[in-house]
């Protein structure tokens, strides 16, 4: 099998293939770990605190008369409200009565629920109808140019 | 004195009362617990079965809510509590308020409670309607006609000395109670026998009926306390049956939507030209169940085709025809949204991301119920719009849902495939291996040792 | 020769020069010796010389995959489960790297058996080479406790119940048993305290641990050499044939590396590591409990015991009579001294066997 003639370019062609395809395992493992140690951008997977999907001048009613709707916050629904003075305010958008989901008025400044005609105020407390308990709340945190900011929603 | 017990009467109290007067020292004012009344009405052994109502114990007057505000025995009855004589006790003169019959309580209350200026000593801005209401109500009416019926007046609902605040927990009146006081007299067959209403009688199945209802579920075992009970859909003092008109009025004082919606529809006209009890006709007054989609549609089990197969009370075919239509639309939705979150399930199961996907499922669910309050405006298209809303996201769901098997899939096939340049090494690495010299037989220069033993 | 010279060098210059920067720097040249003359027998079970070197590797890739999932993971009770959520959904390839981690402990300890197996067959443990056993052993041990405190960490179901019953176990140890119990848990019950003693032993006490030992164990085995199994010896007496670590062995050992790494990816791919649901310490424990399959035979066999036996605890006996296996074992070098010592320790050694692999299929299937 060995003979000197050929045996010493082969064994050289050889190692340098299996060093391409040592190469390729270690591009094919390296890939994955580069891409698992690049930070991500969601954070708001584990419901402890999340950028919200709206900045505070899309807190307004759209073109059909509709507010933002809530977004997922560690899997339960959110809303942001603006109070008269200005002030953003966050909710778990769960109605404390039976589990519907929320809506605010703006006109109206109270958010309601749909289902029984539960009434809570812009700071959340029960108010009228139904609903034996306020709405949970999340601490709102807004950062950058006054005005458009964005609006960081954690649970404390 | 008309009767020897009477006399006997007199004197074993007076000796008691003038023992226990002996006892204290005279000069102090009469303190309430020792009024002249409790001497006689607080003595169990005068008091024999017909007259027993008259015996009222220290326990009941520290439970009363109005011996707890410092109303006491004389300033509801009159009467002089310093008079150890029964007469003077007793007299006209010193104010005493007879009562007769039955009859005589809402007014003997109302004496009071009727009394704006005076309630307003207890409470800021009081109600003082009941006695007024009392008379418009059933039992009301029954008591003015005939003084000693035997019907509801105040003091069978409240209590007669042991009366407690409506917010009290044992009150007979608190919200959890309220049904089984009624019970008392309603669900009994001989007091309700021969008790007509509308000239049909009464029945005695009401209280029955209520607790199987999802009103007395969410009461009772859910605290619900605004839940409806008896007093919140037939009134508290000026109880009625309600009117078939003033049904639904009755239930939209909580589901408004649904009661917004079917005051527009041509049903509701058609139910009143019937003297149909609006939203009793399909859900019942008493036994109220959790609706199902089964009462939709023109099967057996449902509401509709009780009038709208054989055409009553002016039901049209083409109103059968919307209804087994919009069961239809209703099957198609929640058979979407089984399907989606079956899907859902399995991705999860196999690692895969969908909590987002599961988030947005919730906004199908909830058009699923919106259109089952919209149901009740008896119409295919704002139905349909709802649950078409519905159907765009379950459809979205389930793409996300096949996205995610198909990245499971993808996942494996990338892994097997990551074996392919890692076979290839092994190969590779084997084939080289061959190539090499083949070794020497050489001594160990180390480990030899190891032969030892 | 006492220090590498350009002759030595291979025949590339390039390399040649690399070499020597770094051998007058750091004095490699003892270690580029002992490379370069360091030889291995061959004979019938070499092939399982390469056990080792796959251990090895496999602790590599666990210590690596451990890392990278340590800058994810968040040892609390109420952010564990929910971070390997996270990065089994959306850290990109956090799904692939938590199966490898997982899948990598257990072939780990199934390629340590093995290893156990064949050094105890070909009796490599004898003179002088008894402490190269008695630290794997304690390696041994030390990988199954990386184990067990590994298992609590994703805080699910299945991982709390069987940590409970588990540390419970611990408690059946006489005298010191209940005191040992707390502080294994960190506490009277499994809380959030355990989960942070079991994150900081498995992340921080046990890898120092496993560094310390396992530098003794490589330096042994270098020191030391291959042991030859008897078998060889008495073919070929001293003239044993034996092939050059570099490059012939190390190729080899390579193979093993990447038949490691292709079945640890197979079972990555085809066998995904569950998620299953987050820990509810108030709740019922679940149906099934079993810890895992490297402890089934010591959980099945404790389960079956009686509950007293000759008036003592049927349980405490049971910890006790492991607890006495495993000093046997760990003394084995010493025990072994002869025909007869050698064919009771083997029949020993078949009877446990056989009785590890009956419990645990026992296990498996309860």
């Amino acid at each position: 099998m060995t003979s000197s003639g050929n045996s010493v370019p082969r064994r050289k062609w050889l190692l340098r293939v299996l060093c391409g395809a040592v190469g390729v395992t270690a591009a094919v493992i390296a890939y994955p770990v580069l891409a698992f140690l690049r930070p991500r951008r969601t954070g708001g997977a584990l419901g402890v605190e999340m950028l919200a999907p709206y900045r505070v001048d899309q807190l307004t009613l759209d073109a059909d008369g509709h507010w933002p709707a809530p977004f997922d916050f560690g899997g339960k629904p959110c809303i942001l409200i603006k109070k008269t003075d200005g002030t953003v305010k966050a909710f778990n958008a769960v109605c404390t009565h039976l589990d519907c989901t929320v809506e605010f008025r703006a006109p109206r400044r109270d958010i309601f629920c749909n289902c029984h005609n539960g009434v809570f105020d812009e700071n959340g407390r029960n108010v009228s109808g139904p609903p034996p308990r306020p709405l949970e709340e999340y601490k709102v945190t807004l950062r950058g140019e006054s005005g458009r900011e964005e609006i960081i929603v954690s649970r404390d | 004195m008309k009767t020897p017990s009477a006399f006997i009467l007199t004197f074993v109290a007076t000796v008691a009362a003038a023992a226990r007067l002996v006892a204290q020292d005279t000069a102090e004012p009469v303190a309430p617990q020792d009024s002249s009344c409790v001497q006689c009405h607080g003595e169990s052994a005068i008091w024999d079965a017909d007259k027993r109502s008259h015996f009222v114990t220290e326990a009941d007057l520290a439970a009363d809510i109005h011996w707890q505000k410092g109303i006491h025995c004389h300033d509801c009855h009159g009467g002089d509590p310093t008079s150890l004589n029964f007469r003077g006790a007793h007299s006209a003169d010193a104010g005493y308020r007879v009562i007769e019959s039955p009859k005589d309580i809402p007014r003997f209350c109302g004496h009071c409670h009727s009394d704006v200026e005076y309630m307003s000593r207890y409470q800021p801005s009081p109600k003082t309607n009941q006695e007024a209401e009392y008379w418009t109500s059933g039992h009301g009416r029954r008591l003015e006609q005939s003084p000693t019926a035997d019907v509801a007046m105040c003091t069978s609902c409240h209590g007669r000395h042991g009366i407690r605040a409506v917010d009290d927990l044992e009150s007979p009146v608190y919200p959890t109670n309220v049904a089984n006081t009624c019970a008392t007299c309603h669900a009994d067959a001989e007091k309700m026998a021969g008790v007509q209403h509308h000239g049909r009688p009464m029945g005695h199945d009401q209280f029955e009926e209520w607790s199987s209802s999802v009103h007395a579920d969410a009461l009772l075992n859910k605290g619900d306390l605004s839940a409806p009970t008896c007093n919140d859909c037939h009134g508290n003092h000026g109880t009625v049956a309600p009117d078939p008109a003033a049904v639904s009025s009755a239930c939209a004082s909580c589901h408004v939507k649904i009661g917004t919606l079917f005051d527009q529809t041509v049903m509701k006209h058609r139910f009143e030209q019937a003297n149909l009890p609006g939203c009793a006709t399909c859900h019942g007054n008493h036994a109220i169940h959790h609706p199902t989609d089964e009462m939709l549609g023109m099967s057996a089990g449902a509401v509709c085709s009780k009038c709208h197969e054989a055409g009553q009370h002016g039901a049209s075919l083409a109103g059968a025809v919307e209804a087994k239509a919009l069961r239809v639309a209703l099957e198609e939705l929640k058979q979407q949204i089984a399907i989606a979150a079956g899907k859902l399930d399995r991705a999860q199961r196999m690692g895969m991301e969908v909590r987002t996907a599961r988030f947005h499922l919730r906004d199908a669910q909830d058009a699923l119920a919106n259109a089952r309050v919209e149901i009740h405006s008896f119409a295919t298209e704002p139905v349909k719009k709802v649950l078409d809303q519905g159907l765009a996201v379950t459809e979205q769901v389930n793409a996300k849902a096949e996205d995610a098997f198909r990245e499971h899939s993808f996942r494996r096939i990338w892994l097997a495939a990551s074996l392919v340049p890692i076979g290839l090494v092994i190969v590779l690495l084997l084939l080289y291996i061959r190539t090499l010299p083949p070794p020497t037989v050489e001594p160990l220069e180390h480990g030899s040792r190891a032969a030892g033993a | 020769m006492s220090h590498a010279t350009e002759d030595d060098a291979p025949a590339t210059g390039r390399n040649g020069r690399v070499r020597e920067f770094f051998t007058e720097r750091f004095g490699l040249g003892t270690l580029l010796e002992l490379g370069e003359k360091k030889r291995v027998p061959i004979h019938r079970t070499t092939p399982f010389y390469f056990l080792g070197g796959m251990a090895l590797f496999l602790v590599v890739v666990q210590a690596a995959s451990g890392v990278m999932l340590s800058l994810y993971y968040k040892p609390s009770p109420d952010q564990a489960f929910e971070s390997v959520q996270a990065i089994m959904t959306e850290v990109d390839f956090g799904w692939l790297l938590r199966s490898v981690h997982a899948w990598g402990g257990t072939l780990l300890i199934a390629v340590l058996i093995l290893h156990l197996l064949t050094t105890y067959m070909m009796r490599a443990y004898r003179r002088p080479r008894e402490f190269t056993w008695v630290t794997g052993i304690l390696l041994l041990g030390l990988f199954m406790a990386f184990g067990f405190s590994g298992y609590l960490l994703p805080w699910n179901q299945l991982a709390f119940f069987a940590t409970r019953v588990g540390t419970a176990i611990v408690g059946a140890v006489p005298l010191v048993g209940d005191e040992l119990l707390v502080w294994a848990r960190g506490g009277e019950n499994v809380t959030g305290d355990t989960l942070a003693r079991f994150y900081a032993l498995h992340v921080a006490v046990f890898p120092l641990l496993a560094i310390g030992l396992l530098g003794v164990h490589l330096f042994l085995v270098q020191k030391h050499g291959m042991s030859v199994p008897d078998a060889a010896t008495n073919l070929h007496g001293n003239r044993v044939p034996s092939m050059p670590f570099v490059p012939h062995f190390l190729l080899r050992d390579a193979v093993g590396w990447y038949l490691a790494l292709a079945v640890l990816a197979l079972l990555a791919a085809v066998f995904p590591w569950e998620l299953g649901e987050k820990a509810e310490p108030f709740g019922s424990a679940p149906e099934g409990i079993k810890p895992e399959w490297y402890f089934l035979f010591m959980f099945q066999a404790l389960r079956e015991l009686p509950a007293h036996f000759l008036g003592m605890e049927g349980e405490m006996l049971g910890v006790l009579f492991f607890g006495f296996c495993g000093f046997v074992v760990l003394l084995i070098p010493f025990l072994d001294r002869g025909t007869r010592t050698r064919r009771v320790l083997n029949g020993l050694a078949v009877v446990s066997v056989v009785f590890v692999i009956a419990m645990s299929i026992w296990g498996f299937l309860e």
